[in-house]
């Protein structure tokens, strides 16, 4: 399997997720740690609505290239309409401050963690593949 | 070109307008005006952020969403490949979006500095 195949991508988020509330409870108590699930979750269904969205478009717009227009219009209302739910939980979560709000910050780039360290690793893996050819190929080169 | 000339008269104006806003400050003492200040810099700080936010998102997404539409137009067996960065992409770029949006929904409704500025004006919270 590809590493940055969406699913593994997926499962990568709610993986990073998990080790940060867990961290987050463990070092400042069960308030970090909603803010931090909260704010989590927020990011990660958002990912998948994202992905969702992309998909639906693109594999539209292939099959159906007449609705070309159409499927673009749905597609920007569907974005407004995802980011406008996310601002208002937002919004109502730090007005009414019923999370803590670092927390909130910390479970929000649990998506652009798992990204960066997931792009990292393969960067690593292309990395040693150019240093050490014959890593991965059953007869060595040599 | 002209562009980049409407993009700058309309910052220009927006500085002008801000400035004009700031120096109608209250003519009471100068602890209070001071307070009052700092919470008309925290509203115009909280919107300015947001914008310039929503400004580099908007190119920054347009920009990346071209791009790969245009990758597979001309490649549509690289679709799964290319669908899948710009996932990523979009996804990094957003929460950049969603990181400004956070600290000025802090800054408007949170009041994090209010107890430090205010005791450094000599007020008690």
């Amino acid at each position: 399997m590809e590493l940055l195949s969406p699913r593994r991508l997926k499962i990568a988020n709610w993986v990073v997720l998990a080790i940060l509330v867990a961290v987050g409870y463990l070092v400042s108590g069960r308030e970090f740690a909603l803010g931090v699930l909260v704010g989590g979750l927020l990011v990660v269904v958002n990912f998948h609505l994202l992905h969702r969205f992309l998909k639906g478009t693109l594999e539209k717009a292939q099959v159906d290239p007449e609705s070309k227009g159409r499927t673009q219009a749905f597609f920007a209302a569907k974005q407004l309409l995802r980011f406008t739910g996310l601002v208002a939980v937002v919004f109502l979560l730090v007005r009414h401050g019923w999370v803590n709000v670092i927390g909130l910050v910390v479970g929000l780039s649990t998506v652009a963690l798992t990204l960066t360290l997931l792009g990292l690793n393969e960067a690593m893996k292309i990395k040693n593949k150019e240093a050490n050819p014959s890593h991965g190929t059953s007869h060595p080169l040599s | 070109m002209k562009k980049a000339l409407v993009i700058g008269f309309t910052l220009l104006v927006s500085m002008l307008f801000a400035s004009l806003a700031m120096a109608a400050e209250p003519a009471a003492g100068g602890a209070s005006a001071g307070l009052g200040s700092f919470f008309s810099y925290a509203v115009l700080a909280a919107g300015f952020g947001m914008g310039i936010a929503a400004f580099g998102t908007g190119i920054g997404q347009g920009l990346a969403v071209k791009s790969s539409v245009e990758g597979i137009a001309r490649n549509p067996e690289a679709s799964g490949k290319i669908t899948v960065t710009m996932l990523i992409g979009l996804a990094m770029i957003e929460s950049l979006a969603i990181y400004a949006l956070v600290v000025a929904l802090i800054i408007l409704y949170a009041y994090p500095m209010t107890k430090p500025i205010a005791a450094a004006l000599g007020f008690k919270i």
